[in-house]
């Protein structure tokens, strides 16, 4: 059960999650900045807890969907089930979505999902669970489907999201700032979410991508950037992504004008 | 010949043409920089004329000599009970080229230092000078073009007329897709996130060169789908002032 290539993918799923969660959890800060100051750190740790069992609930929910590997209809001599289905929407949805957000890093509107958060004042304890359990659902989506195309089994997914919740329990101010400054990361990151897709897409027309290929390709081009990073100290500052939610935007605004 | 114009065959020259165009712009607009620099119209003329000429000839002579290359089945060595060909080595050892090539551009796009400051600063010589290093330039930028033809198009012809395509309409419009690509950034960065995914095939062929091959079908349908999904940003998103990609420019040279 525990071999290299399960390893491997765990390591590497868990990654993914990583960076694919930091928009998750500036949101979550800035979520819990509505509260009184002495209870913002019990709410960021119960987003954080919210988002794991999200995950975790939606996981164990497609992995029911899954099993129903009998075909329903044929589409050219392929047996098309109810997994393959789920295959193909979950890869679509994997393309749609880092293609937008691709798009919305490069040319949208720096912390435009955040500005109308920012306006509302205090709100209680309730309120602010209640919004952050709504939109952990969002957020968790593409990573759930992520984690579909990128592991074998279904504990391996699981425990991928638990090691990303962990990781970001105790390292989620020094990550998230690391991306900040190296917005390669991410949209690297973003780019292997749109192999994950098309890996999904033809695994529902039957068609198997090795996966292992997929993490070495992802590992790879991981080490190839750190090593840049380590041997190119550029003077200059990286360009600043256009984030959707974003804590910082007042100041950049400022310097703009 | 009918399957030679097929609807795939097609999808994928006009996928390719379009990759070609995304990847060579920014050669295409450093060349032209350099170029501005020389003094005498008459020089530039000639310097641009021998730049078009060997650009093509680079290209083509290495696409044939990789499609020869790839055409041989013949084992080289047996590794681990597996039987090495050159094609596999050729596969593997492209894909890994432009993986590594990939990731570095997305890098320097976002992380690195503006061309155009370095682009300026640098004095160019005489004509044969001038010429000397285009060529010195075009070579290092054909490999990576040359090696996502073989990666995206299954016949020769299709790399050949996508490669041919692309130089025609980046030599004569290419201020207009340079200006383009900088109000949308977005572009380049989808055709850079494809080329992962094209790196990536060539590397799974490569290792796996009898037992799997990676439709080309599937990467057709994604661009495509990615494309589409992007016309629709364009035009549903509000419009703001982009991000700045670090990538030599046209205007600055006016600087």
């Amino acid at each position: 059960m525990l071999n290299s290539e399960v390893l491997v993918s765990l390591l590497t799923l868990s990654l993914l999650e990583v960076v694919l969660g930091i928009d998750n959890i500036v949101f979550i800060s800035i979520l819990s900045g509505k509260l009184p100051e002495e209870k913002q750190k019990l709410a960021r740790r119960y987003g954080l807890f919210i988002g794991m069992i999200v995950r975790i609930g939606l996981l164990a929910a497609i992995s029911i969907i899954l099993k129903l590997d009998k075909p329903l209809f044929n589409v050219f001599d392929i047996g098309i089930s109810g997994k393959d289905i789920i295959m193909m929407i979950g890869g679509l949805f994997l393309l749609y979505q880092s293609t937008r957000e691709i798009h919305h890093k490069l040319e949208g509107e720096s912390g435009d999902d955040s500005r109308e958060l920012k306006q509302t004042k205090l709100m209680t304890f309730q309120a602010v669970m209640v919004q952050m359990f709504l939109l952990n659902i969002v957020f968790s989506i593409d990573s759930v489907i992520t984690a579909v195309g990128m592991a074998d089994h279904v504990w391996v997914m699981m425990a991928a999201v638990i090691v990303s919740v962990v990781v970001m329990l105790f390292a989620a101010e020094p990550i998230s700032d690391f991306v900040h400054k190296h917005p390669t990361i991410k949209i690297l990151a973003l780019s292997f979410l749109l192999l994950i897709g098309v890996s999904l897409i033809a695994e529902g027309l039957h068609y198997h991508i090795p996966k292992g290929t997929i993490y070495f390709a992802m590992a790879f081009s991981f080490a190839v950037d750190i090593i840049q990073l380590r041997l190119n100290k550029t003077q200059q500052a990286p360009v600043n992504l256009h984030e959707r939610y974003s804590d910082k935007d007042e100041k950049r605004d400022v310097d703009v004008l | 010949m009918n399957e030679l114009f097929s609807t795939s065959v097609l999808t994928g020259l006009a996928a390719l043409t379009f990759m070609e165009i995304m990847l060579g712009i920014d050669n295409v607009i450093f060349v032209s920089i350099l170029l501005d620099k020389l003094p005498d119209p008459g020089q530039k003329k000639i310097a641009s004329r021998v730049w078009m000429f060997v650009g093509m000839f680079l290209r083509l002579s290495l696409l044939f000599v990789l499609g020869y290359l790839i055409n041989g089945e013949k084992t080289l060595f047996t590794l681990w009970q597996h039987e090495v060909t050159l094609q596999q080595l050729i596969m593997l050892g492209g894909g890994l080229f432009l993986l590594v090539n990939t990731t570095l551009e997305i890098h320097n796009k976002l992380e690195g230092e503006d061309p155009n400051e370095k682009g300026r600063h640098t004095v160019v010589g005489s004509l044969a000078k001038v010429i000397q290093k285009i060529i010195i330039i075009d070579l290092v930028f054909s490999f990576d073009s040359i090696i996502a033809a073989v990666g995206m198009a299954e016949h020769m012809w299709v790399r050949i007329v996508a490669v041919v395509i692309a130089m025609l309409v980046m030599f004569l419009f290419a201020a207009r897709i340079s200006g383009f690509i900088h109000k949308h950034p977005t572009f380049k960065m989808l055709a850079l996130s494809f080329l992962i995914l094209i790196a990536f095939t060539l590397i799974v062929d490569g290792i796996h060169v009898d037992a799997i091959h990676i439709p080309h079908g599937y990467i057709y349908f994604a661009m495509a789908f990615s494309f589409g999904v992007e016309l629709l940003n364009l035009q549903w998103q509000k419009k703001t002032k982009p991000v700045e990609l670090r990538e030599p420019t046209i205007d600055n040279k006016a600087n």
